[in-house]
Formats: C-alpha cells, sequence, structure tokens
C-alpha cells in the first residue's frame, strides 16, 4: 500500500494516526458484522468496552447498580440501533454519547424524585447555596493506602455534588483521559466550552478538597 | 504581577496534560509568582486524585445479562413485528377487497341503468281500475292500451313506474323509482276476464311459448351441474290457454 511506503516519509505522528484509524475500523468492523447477525463480534465489542462505560457513568452517577444497569442499556441501543449506525464518529464517541445521555436522564430523574440529601440539613443561615457537610477529621494519619482509600472517595462524593454539565467533561478529561475534540464530540458542545466548563469543575473541587489538597 | 498575565498563564495550565510540560513564558513567570505556583500545586495535586480514580469494573455476570436482555428483546421485537405485519397485511387486503366491492357495486349499477328492462305497464294514479262492472270487459279493453297499462299483462318495454316497494328517500313514481325497478305488483289490478264466447288473442294474455306443457328452465348450480326447473302454465282460476292446432282455444273454465 501507498500508505505505508510514506510512513516513514511522514514519520511517527501518522504511524500513531495509521494506528488509531485501525482501531477504530476494527470496532466499525465489528459493528459491521453486528449487523449482518455475528453475535460474536458483539460479544468482542462489549468486552471492550464494558467497563470504560459501566466506569463513566458510576462516576457520573456515584451508584454501582445503577451504573450497570445504565451499562447495559447502552449496550442494548447500540446493538438496536446498528443499521442505523453510520461512521461520522469514532466508535468511542458514538458509545460515550449515548451513555452520557442516559446518565444525564438518570441524574434529572433524580432530582425530580427529590431524594433527600445530607447537603440539605448543612444550609448556611445567609440564605447562600447549600454546601456539601465535610467535617473536619481529626483523627491521626494512617496507613497511606487508606488515606488514599478516603481520598477517592471523598473525591467521587465531591464529582457527584457538581452540576452534570459539569461533571461529564470533568470525568472525561481528568478520569479517562480523553481530548478536548473527543469530549466536544460527545458532548456535542464546542471545544470552547469544553474547557471552560472543566476549569469551573476543578474550580468547585478545590473548594470542597480543601482538606486534601 | 499582571493578574491577566496569571489568567493566561492559570488557563494554560488548566488546559494541559499532567504529563505535559508548559511553556518557556509559563515557565518563568511560575518562577516568580507564587500564586500561579500554589494554583500550579493544587491543580496538580487535585488532578492526580481524580485520575487515581481510574476505571471501575463491570461484574463478571455482565455478559450474561446483556445477552439475556438482548434475547428477550429479540423475541418481543419479532413478535411485534409479526403482529404488526399481519396487521398491515390486514388492512391491506381489507382496503382492496372494499375498493373492488365498491367498484363491482358501481359497475352493476351502471349496466342495471343503461341496459333496458322490460317493466309492465302498471296502474298508475290516474288509472284507477273500474269499480262499476269489474266482470264484464270486452276485448277491445282488454287490448293494450298506451293510455290504459292497467287492463294489459302485456310485457312492454316502456319503463314505468313499477313497485310499491321502495327504498328509502325514492317515492313510487319518481324518477329515481322508475329507473330503479322492474318489479310488478299486480295486487291491485284486475285480472282480464275472458269469457268462452270471446276469442282471446295471443296478444290478450301473457305470451307464454305454450307449445310445450310445461315451461322449463334450465339452471346450474353451484358446481356447474345443469338442474332443469318445469314450471307448468299457470292458470289463475280462469282457464288455461293452449294452442290447439295453431289456434289458441280455451280449454275449460277451472
Amino acid at each position: 500500500m501507498n500508505t505505508l511506503t510514506t510512513i516513514d516519509e511522514l514519520g511517527f505522528a501518522h504511524a500513531l494516526e495509521e494506528e488509531t484509524i485501525e482501531d477504530t475500523t476494527s470496532d466499525h468492523a465489528l459493528l459491521e458484522a453486528t449487523r449482518t447477525g455475528d453475535q460474536d463480534a458483539f460479544g468482542e465489542l462489549v468486552s471492550r468496552y464494558r467497563n470504560q462505560i459501566t466506569s463513566y457513568i458510576y462516576r457520573m452517577t456515584n451508584d454501582y447498580d445503577g451504573a450497570v444497569d445504565l451499562a447495559q442499556e447502552t449496550f442494548v441501543r447500540v446493538y438496536r440501533a446498528a443499521d442505523r449506525y453510520q461512521r461520522t464518529y469514532a466508535f468511542s464517541t458514538y458509545i460515550y454519547r449515548i451513555a452520557t445521555n442516559l446518565a444525564i436522564s438518570e441524574l434529572r430523574k433524580r432530582k425530580r424524585r427529590k431524594l433527600v440529601s445530607l447537603t440539605g440539613f448543612f444550609q448556611s443561615t445567609d440564605g447562600g447555596e447549600a454546601r456539601e457537610f465535610n467535617p473536619p477529621d481529626e483523627r491521626p494519619l494512617q496507613d497511606t493506602e487508606l488515606v488514599d482509600t478516603e481520598r477517592r472517595n471523598a473525591v467521587q462524593r465531591a464529582i457527584g455534588t457538581l452540576p452534570e454539565k459539569y461533571r461529564a467533561p470533568l470525568i472525561l478529561r481528568d478520569v479517562d483521559g480523553r481530548s478536548y475534540d473527543e469530549i466536544a464530540k460527545i458532548l456535542e458542545t464546542s471545544e470552547g466550552t469544553v474547557k471552560s466548563r472543566i476549569s469551573r469543575a476543578r474550580g468547585f473541587l478545590r473548594e470542597k478538597m480543601t482538606a486534601y489538597l | 504581577m499582571n493578574k491577566p498575565d496569571c489568567k493566561t498563564i492559570q488557563s494554560e495550565l488548566d488546559e494541559l496534560m499532567l504529563s505535559e510540560d508548559c511553556s518557556a513564558s509559563a515557565l518563568s513567570h511560575l518562577t516568580e509568582c507564587y500564586e500561579c505556583r500554589e494554583f500550579r500545586d493544587k491543580q496538580t495535586k487535585l488532578r492526580e486524585i481524580v485520575g487515581s480514580l481510574g476505571t471501575v469494573a463491570a461484574p463478571a455476570d455482565f455478559d450474561f445479562r446483556l445477552r439475556s436482555r438482548l434475547a428477550r428483546e429479540n423475541s418481543t421485537t419479532s413478535f411485534l413485528n409479526r403482529s404488526v405485519w399481519s396487521l398491515g397485511q390486514k388492512s391491506v387486503a381489507a382496503t382492496l377487497a372494499l375498493v373492488i366491492l365498491f367498484g363491482a357495486v358501481m359497475l352493476v349499477r351502471y349496466f342495471s341503468n343503461t341496459l333496458p328492462q322490460p317493466t309492465p305497464e302498471l296502474a298508475t294514479e290516474n288509472n284507477k281500475p273500474s269499480t262499476s262492472q269489474p266482470a264484464k270487459e270486452t276485448p277491445d279493453q282488454l287490448k293494450p292500451k298506451q293510455t290504459e297499462p292497467i287492463d294489459t299483462i302485456a310485457v312492454t318495454p316502456k319503463t314505468q313506474p313499477a313497485s310499491t316497494v321502495s327504498p328509502k328517500g325514492i317515492r313510487p313514481g319518481s324518477k329515481e323509482s322508475r329507473k330503479q325497478f322492474a318489479t310488478v305488483d299486480f295486487a291491485s289490478t284486475r285480472a282480464p276476464v275472458i269469457r268462452p264466447e270471446e276469442v282471446p288473442t295471443t296478444d290478450t294474455v301473457f305470451p307464454v311459448d305454450t307449445t310445450q306443457q310445461s315451461f322449463k328452465v334450465s339452471l346450474f348450480d353451484g358446481r356447474g351441474n345443469p338442474r332443469t326447473i318445469s314450471v307448468p302454465t299457470v292458470s289463475f282460476g280462469s282457464q288455461r290457454v293452449l294452442p290447439v292446432s295453431n289456434q289458441v282455444s280455451p280449454k275449460g273454465i277451472w
């Protein structure tokens, strides 16, 4: 192939691009095979993305069992829409978009159900916004691992208090390590908006995690 | 330090990946600005903590549960597709049947209106039977008259108002009823009386083919087999008129 002969000339960047295209193509190829009824191809897609999607939805909703259900719903929707799938975007963008919409819908449902939150008990007397209650930890420092675990739990809880429009870009960027361009495609917004929301989300987290920083 | 510079530097630090290095100008600013250094340190620590969250694994039975769910969905979807398709087929068939039926009805009505239908001349409002001398009628009266169709039962190809039975909305005697009906009700029509001394002509009686004893009709049943129905010559209590050597003569009063 002509492309291969030019890789040495164009350098490593093109090799990376080639590899990315190959990965994308294989996801597309698996989905094409799923369209024709190949169950094993779909199983391969599931095994590639089930942990990522489950983890992502869990970080969004802070509910593991609910995240597993929504992750399954994500794959069901991918399966159902296999006939209509077009290669406009990478498959990962496509599946993350579905997962994001499901997670946001779940968060909105919870709001409508008006789940009681402990933050409501600690409203500031000046009528300001309700803040999460974070009692100072006066215990002596223990095992580093325990500290790390506690820190991770605290940041997970803190992420759970973020508005949903800030939560998704922060998780996609800082937890999943995705680029701004990918995040913009998943969230169907501009890169500038993505950067702005991530910046604000980090600002909120800095305030909530002061004790741990 | 200039605030705008700090804002720009902090924005640059925010956008960089943890593993990426900032620009030379940002580095030089950081050496001089405590605020930006503190921002960078806190930001880096926060992003490290968030990044340490890692990936949460799906449960071991995730695939099994997903396949079960897909199998359930497929069975439900195929049932729905079959039902929908059969419903669609049924509706299409029903529509076609209605269209064909409508077309057939229109054709029948068209042909029934255009083809000449022999209808006997009937009693109309103007032609009232005579009540004074019911039995005495001359042969002349028995002859078909254009103006008095009441006394004849000769079949003429006239379209006259016929039956008293009419569908709703069509009045007897109206133009629509003339076109609609071919049946005749003789209930109020007096029958001609033929006296022995009167020689009835062939055109004063119902032109029945009297070459045979009975009137035979052959019909095909639903299976294509011919069925012959023998209809004896009808007499209404007066006399039967049969041809005898090419003459019509009364057989006798019944």
